[in-house]
């Protein structure tokens, strides 16, 4: 079972972000989450959800989302934007496990953007 | 104070170049009231120094539905009088994040400058080389400069560099809802532009409380995609449906359930999902006021976008040029922008069909969809709690539910009838 | 991190350290030279924690000479084993057993343990040689990995040193009365075997949830469970203890008390130093810029390095791989501790102490700044990125240097 990504349906509120970021730190940041709006691309409008586990990314990106193992990311070396991300220092999605509720991410996405499976 | 606001006000002195903190404690919040009630009492207290007053809501920056709002606030040249012109998308956000719960801004600058507030951080830096660029080129040389591109970029065009009354500050690349020419105070001061970015983190008083509480409130929110619910109280016309051949996505502002933004791609083809070579395939329509006035006026929806891009970047009120260019649609893009570049200003904001409150502080950047005195009250609660009053008045949501958020966010007791007092 | 700093378990240790009783008060030399990563960071949050705040951050050239008869401990952690070994040198490995044997307390993490493991006997590991043990984890051909492949294995002669396992482990001590399993994180450390029984202090005794499981998890579990992952060994009159699993991590307090109990227990009966500090007042006009500055430009750092952190690329330095993150982890470690310094300023030198940090950090940013364009634009960013790290380590060490000695200055200032 893990959170996964509708991408079209996510319309970049963030939302997910700081619902996992208090979920680690009782607190409200856009820095600490492990679940990652990428919109880092605004002039194209090109925006993604990436989560991260221990082992991989689920990247949901606007053309397709996909799961992608971590390092086989560099191993492909450059690509742009959401389809290229490792985030390795954030702490692995643990399904808000260790806070006994269920993912707060897909909970509070207003757009069910974010599921899981 | 450590909950909810982020530090102290900055005081910027543009002759001087120089700034200085001041305390923003819960003594101010509660002898003023938070957000824009707080604004006002920092507008009065400098208000020979001509100051612009930027700052959050209460609640900007949480899981509140919709906390996305910040505020400018100065005196407009169109009026002589204090009005606020609202920050949305993610600039409130960054604004409560950038470590200075407000800002007030002195003076004008003897050269052209920008602002650079980051964690509690803030440089006066020089602008002569952004000196008239338009609003996305600043923006993409400010973003370049600093590293990242998520730092959020309130920034003039050459409208607001030659204080035109047409000016507007634009929010990144994009249309802000500056109805009341602060754009043109700014460039009087030759401020072109605030880059603003944050990488702390909102406490609140009682953060399970207020997480649940927020929660509970957003799954009552309601959601959509679209201009339509906004502008359709108005009779402004099917905006969506004039938009659709060339609608992209649907975006929010920070943390709003309603995705009323809507990006248009007409470099390419709106289908196209992945990131290509195209740099700059559209625009993003952040207000229906003026796609209403371009549909109401004869517009084709790609003709219109390409006119509001025109006058984003130029910096230029979109409500109010596209209110002057509604009679003459254009087909061709030269014809466009020459049309931009001619626009007299001579228009004032407001809805197509619609008479204009008589809003004094606040502007037609929210629509009129109820009556007067709500649609005030709309807007002192939106810009003192951070919520957008465009969400408040479309979606109907309980109000009763954001102030139960304030006393767990800060301690603060607020309720309607408080509000409306802090603008009496 | 805040959460974890507050732990309770660290209240006792600090009382016990500080406190001036039959526990004597280290001096800790902390190794940031050729070869450390980027954990050695965890070593000072550590020490932070217990109140132990008499702490260098040291070089290999400090290791050699004037060598390490000054300190009372010294710890080793994570990065490039074969780095660490040969910047050291037949000289480094000399000095440190003969610190360990006057008296000294050595620990090494991760490549600090594999580093003096007999059975690490290729060179440059030869001539460090403090703990009979060697390491289960190599292999001639080990099998393809399910995942974290650039982390996976690194060469060692003819064969490999793999690991089956990358996050949370769980250890069972071995001493005194049983307690509780302790999770820590293993990234990258020893499995140990051949260790003589009475010097074993902790096994791994399961696997949890929040790892990446290189190795299907149950071959993993079958491989790692029951096997030593903590040793001590007295040298004369010191002692040598070694860990493959990252008992200094900062979100791990068990841990960081199994550490602590391991440190105290060295400490216990020895003579203390005495500490002279000089609380002399240094500060001018020129204190409050710099320290703006220093503020500015980490922040600067720190907002280029989170957007970088998006960016596609990693790189490989030695046998070690960097990932763009560790840009970040190196400012954090500074940026949570300036308002210290902003309230211990009469006590910095200002030109001595602050201007070198100004400087550094800004470079720091205008290096950061150039490595981003330069991956945006596709072109190499190998030697950028080598420049950057290493000034981040040199700067958070000469930072760190500055936040230890003012802590251990003020230490009873709030009593």
């Amino acid at each position: 079972m893990r959170v996964k990504v509708k991408p079209l349906e996510c319309t970049g509120c963030a939302l997910c972000e700081l619902a996992c970021s208090f979920h680690w730190d009782e607190a409200f940041s856009l820095v600490s989450s492990s679940v990652l709006l990428y919109r880092a691309e605004e002039k194209k409008d090109y925006m993604g959800v990436i989560v991260k586990t221990e082992e991989d990314l689920f990247l949901g990106r606007p053309e397709g989302a996909v799961e992608m193992k971590l390092g086989e990311i560099q191993k492909q070396g450059a690509g742009g934007g959401a389809s290229a991300k490792p985030i390795l220092i954030r702490q692995a999605c643990d399904l808000c496990e260790s806070a006994g509720v269920e993912p707060q991410c897909v909970v509070i996405c207003p757009h069910g953007a974010l599921y899981l499976e | 104070m450590d909950a909810i606001y982020c530090g102290d006000t900055l005081i910027v002195d543009l002759p001087s170049g120089k700034t200085e903190e001041v305390g923003f404690g819960q003594e101010m919040l509660e002898e003023n009231g938070p957000g824009l009630a707080a604004g006002l009492a920092l507008y009065r207290e400098h208000e020979d120094d001509d100051p612009l007053v930027i700052g959050s809501g209460l609640l900007t920056g949480t899981t509140a539905p919709s906390s996305s709002l910040g505020f400018v606030l100065g005196k407009s040249p169109l009026t002589g009088e204090p009005a606020v012109s609202p920050l949305s998308l993610f600039s409130g956000a960054e604004m409560k994040l950038s470590g200075f719960s407000m800002m007030v801004i002195k003076g004008d600058s003897p050269g052209p400058v920008y602002l650079w507030l980051h964690d509690g951080v803030a440089d006066v830096l020089d602008a002569a080389g952004l000196w008239g660029r338009d609003t996305w080129v600043t923006t993409d040389a400010v973003r370049a400069e600093m590293g990242e591109h998520l730092v959020q970029v309130v920034s003039i065009g050459p409208a607001g560099e030659s204080a035109s009354k047409l000016a507007s500050y634009s929010i990144n690349y994009w249309g802000s809802g500056d109805t009341a020419a602060l754009g043109a105070r700014m460039g009087e001061k030759k401020l072109k532009a605030i880059a603003l970015r944050g990488l702390g983190m909102l406490d609140a008083e009682e953060p399970p409380g207020f997480y649940d509480k927020g929660k509970e409130l957003l799954a009552k929110a309601p959601a959509w995609n679209g201009l339509n619910k906004v502008g359709n109280g108005l009779g402004a016309g099917d905006i969506d449906a004039w938009l659709k051949p060339i609608v992209h996505r649907y975006r929010s502002c920070f943390a709003c359930p309603a995705a009323c933004n809507t990006f248009v791609k007409y470099n390419e083809s709106p289908s196209v999902m992945e990131s290509t070579g195209v740099e700059e395939p559209g625009m993003l329509v952040t207000g229906a006021a003026s796609a209403a006035w371009l549909l109401s006026g004869g517009w084709k929806a790609e003709q219109a976008c390409r006119a509001m891009e025109a006058m984003a970047r130029a910096g230029i009120d979109l409500i109010r040029g596209a209110r002057e260019l509604a009679g003459s649609p254009l087909d061709d893009s030269g014809g466009i922008d020459n049309a931009v570049g001619g626009l007299s200003g001579e228009e004032e904001a407001g809805w197509p069909g619609v008479e204009r409150f008589s809003e004094g502080l606040f502007g037609p950047w929210v629509p009129p969809l109820v009556a007067e005195d709500e649609w005030l009250l709309a807007n002192q609660i939106g810009y003192v709690l951070g919520i957008c009053p465009i969400y408040l008045l479309a979606s109907g949501i309980e109000t009763g539910g954001l102030f139960g958020l304030c006393s767990t966010a800060a301690g603060i007791e607020l309720d309607s009838s408080t509000v409306a007092g802090m603008f009496s | 991190m805040g959460r974890a700093a507050g732990d309770p378990v660290f209240d006792r240790y600090r009382e016990v350290f500080l406190s001036g009783g039959p526990i004597s008060y280290p001096r800790i030399a902390v190794y940031t030279g050729s070869g450390a990563s980027h954990s050695w960071i965890w070593f000072a949050d550590l020490f932070e924690r217990l109140g132990l705040f008499d702490v260098r951050f040291i070089e290999e050239s400090s290791v050699r000479h004037p060598g390490l008869s000054g300190f009372d401990a010294l710890v080793i952690g994570g990065g490039d084993t074969y780095e660490i070994a040969s910047s050291l040198g037949e000289e480094g490995a000399r000095a440190i057993e003969g610190f360990v044997r006057d008296g000294g307390f050595y620990f090494g993490s991760c490549a600090g343990a594999y580093l003096v493991l007999s059975g690490v006997d290729l060179e440059p590991f030869t001539p460090f040689d403090l703990i009979d043990g060697g390491m289960l984890n190599t292999m001639a051909a080990p099998p393809e990995p399910r995942c974290l492949e650039h982390k996976y294995r690194s060469s060692y002669g003819d064969g490999w040193v793999f690991h089956p396992v990358y996050g949370e482990v769980t250890l069972a001590p071995q001493y005194r009365k049983a307690r509780q399993g302790v999770n820590v994180p293993l990234f990258g450390g020893p499995v140990i075997g051949e260790a003589l029984p009475d010097e074993v202090l902790a096994v791994y005794s399961g696997l949890t949830d929040r790892a990446a499981y290189l190795w299907p998890r149950r071959e993993a579990e079958r491989f790692l469970v029951g096997r030593a992952a903590v040793l001590r060994s007295g040298l004369d009159e010191g002692t040598a203890v070694v860990s493959g699993p990252h008992l200094e991590h900062p979100l791990y307090p068990a841990a960081n008390a199994l550490a602590a109990e391991i440190l105290a227990e060295h400490c216990a009966g020895r003579p203390g130093r005495v500490i002279e500090p000089s609380r002399s007042s240094m500060s001018n006009g020129e204190t409050a810029p710099l320290l703006q500055e220093i503020k500015r430009q980490v922040s600067n750092g720190r907002i280029v390095g989170f957007g970088l952190e998006k960016m596609p690329v990693a790189w490989q330095m030695g046998r070690k791989v960097w990932e763009p993150e560790k840009i970040r982890m190196f400012l954090e470690c500074a940026w949570g501790r300036l308002p210290f310094l902003w309230e211990r300023a009469e006590l910095i030198d200002p030109s001595g102490e602050l201007e070198p940090l100004a400087s550094g950090y800004a470079n720091v940013t205008r290096i950061s700044k150039s490595l981003k364009m330069r991956i945006e634009s596709g072109q190499d960013s190998q030697a950028e990125a080598s420049e950057l790290l290493l000034s981040l380590k040199e700067l958070t060490a000469r930072f760190l240097s500055l936040y230890f000695r003012l802590r251990l200055e003020t230490r009873f200032d709030d009593d």
